[in-house]
């Protein structure tokens, strides 16, 4: 019997796509034999230029988006579309508009076919977590950015899933709140440790949430470098300034520079 | 004119202007002047001015000219009694039954086949150059091929209606589901969403504000489409139409007539309306989408 942790590990192989440019008639190629595990139950963050095709490794791994050759395994099974096994966090929210706070956060559970006064139920639970309990019959268009993602994170785990995928989640918020939902977030996994895979081109995000970052170059779109990150758990605000931050950081930084281009 | 003691009333209030001491008049001329400007900002005062106008305008114009060539006003709410006492209301009603058979086929036409152009390419080659063909063409000119195919019975008006009513809906359904945020829709795929839960949660709650625009333009087409089928085979309302224009004498009756007909027509429509507005809470225009 594989253990929990096992089911919840991810195993990419030899991923390759390319998206067909629409105007130069030519192949894009954006992920280029990528190979990478994450262990279940840890936090992982994927930094790299914008184009270097973090958000769509994402994708391929939750299902969304074929790979043109190569394959994506969790818990030993190969992935061919998306599952509630899984849960999205995307960069842009994506809540539906004409939907309640609450309605929202239920939407994975109704595609799972839990009722009506469970799904309310674990909803509410997790409007707790984020902190939007008083928000429930708000429209997502009447919310802050922040509050829209948490939202969007309350959806996500409002389906208990094993493995949570957050695309650039907090890329549109304020540098406040976006400090503020990094601590949430942390508070979040530490109690639940699910596997976390955290696209982000912020660097110190990236120190300051994972236990290892897998830095990518852009063109040709590959993984140059893993780093693992050395803070212990559970991790507060002190780390931000310390000089192992500034040491990383610099390191990540003059990885990401040798690929980086202007355009990128 | 009504329109100036109106115009010191709102001042006297004081709800446009600080009270002045009334012995020490500053500037008389100017404030009358921001009276005024008050009063024509203001729609309904503006509505009740044109269409009083017009309605002078009608009953000056039956006077000069005679019943002949205009009832008057009076004569014409008179009529509307007359509609429902001398029972003619009723082939209103029939009319109405028909027009509300044959709007209800159109939408359950309409909508589906909307909703797969909008989904399938597929079904937009085939269909969109029929849809687009009868959409501009004029229906009356196929007026004699539902009678040859129908008679003249209940299923050629249901028929006509369904024909005027039809192509609204059906293309606005269709573009209200072809452009769906392409971001909402992966969301709600990476939550594993179920073809039929795609259509009945994403698309058509998206496409919904789309979609009753076009149930509401239908309607306005449904209506003309009642008229017109019973104008060509005279029957029920399109049969008084005709008779009450014919007989000068009935001149009233006819315009009463008219004005129902309109008068159902609107109220349907601020219906409609009114449930776009519920549709669309404020919440979805100021969200993303």
């Amino acid at each position: 019997m594989p253990s929990e942790l096992d089911q919840a590990s991810v195993e990419v192989q030899g991923v390759n796509k390319s998206f067909r440019h629409q105007l130069e008639d030519t192949d894009l190629k954006v992920l280029d034999d990528v190979s990478l595990s994450f262990q279940g139950g840890t936090f992982t963050c994927v930094v790299g230029p914008s184009g270097c095709g973090k958000s769509t490794l994402l994708r391929v791994i939750d299902g969304l988006i074929p790979p043109d050759s190569g394959v994506v395994t969790i818990g030993g099974e190969v992935i061919k579309k998306p599952s509630l096994d899984r849960g999205f966090v995307f960069q842009q929210f994506n809540l539906l508009p004409w939907r309640t706070v609450i309605a929202n956060v239920e939407f994975g559970l109704e595609n799972l076919g839990v009722g009506k006064e469970e799904r309310r139920r674990r909803a509410k639970e997790i409007l707790k977590i984020v902190e939007l309990e008083d928000f429930e019959r708000y429209y997502p268009g009447q919310l802050s950015g922040g509050m829209q993602q948490r939202v969007g994170l309350a959806r996500a785990l409002a389906v208990d899933p094993s493995i949570l995928l957050m695309d650039e989640p907090f890329g549109s918020v304020d540098d406040q709140t976006r400090m503020l939902l990094q601590d949430e977030l942390l508070g979040i996994w530490e109690k639940n440790q699910k596997t976390v895979i955290f696209v982000t081109h912020d660097i110190e995000e990236a120190i300051y949430l994972a236990d290892r970052i897998v830095v990518m170059r852009a063109r040709p779109s590959r993984v140059t470098r893993i780093v693992d990150v050395p803070f212990g758990r559970p991790r507060d605000e002190s780390i931000r300034g310390s000089a192992e931050m500034g040491r990383l950081k610099q390191e990540i930084w003059n990885e990401l520079k040798s690929g980086a281009t202007v355009e990128g | 004119m009504t329109a100036r003691p109106a115009a010191t009333d709102v001042s006297q209030q004081g709800t446009l202007l600080p009270k002045t001491d009334a012995a020490v008049p500053p500037d008389l001329g100017r404030a009358e002047r921001r009276d005024w400007r008050a009063l024509l900002n203001n729609k309904w005062v503006l509505r009740a001015l044109f269409y009083g106008a017009i309605a002078v305008a009608w009953q000056v114009t039956a006077m000069v000219k005679g019943e002949f060539f205009l009832p008057t006003i009076p004569a014409t709410i008179s009529g509307f009694g007359e509609l429902f006492t001398e029972g003619y209301a009723s082939s209103l009603l029939t009319s109405v039954r028909q027009l509300v058979l044959g709007f209800v086929i159109a939408l359950a036409i309409a909508i589906p086949l909307g909703a797969l152009m909008g989904r399938s390419k597929i079904a937009n080659d085939i269909f969109a150059p029929w849809v687009n063909t009868l959409f501009v063409t004029p229906k009356q000119t196929l007026l004699p091929i539902l009678i040859i195919a129908f008679g003249i019975g209940f299923w050629y008006r249901a028929w006509v209606v369904i024909l005027f009513a039809v192509f609204f809906p059906c293309i606005n359904t269709a573009a209200g589901v072809h452009y769906v945020d392409r971001e909402l829709r992966e969301a709600a795929r990476a939550f594993a969403t179920g073809r039929w839960r795609m259509l009945t949660r994403i698309y058509l709650p998206a496409a919904a504000p789309f979609i009753v625009a076009g149930i509401r333009l239908g309607f306005g087409m449904a209506v003309k489409g009642m008229v017109i089928a019973e104008l060509w085979i005279l029957a029920d309302t399109g049969a008084l139409l005709e008779t009450f224009s014919r007989s000068p004498m009935r001149l009233d009756l006819y315009y009463a007539l008219v004005l129902l007909i309109i008068g159902f027509a609107v109220a349907v429509n601020e219906l409609l309306k009114w449930a776009e507005r519920k549709l669309r809470p404020a919440a979805h225009m100021a969200g993303q989408v």
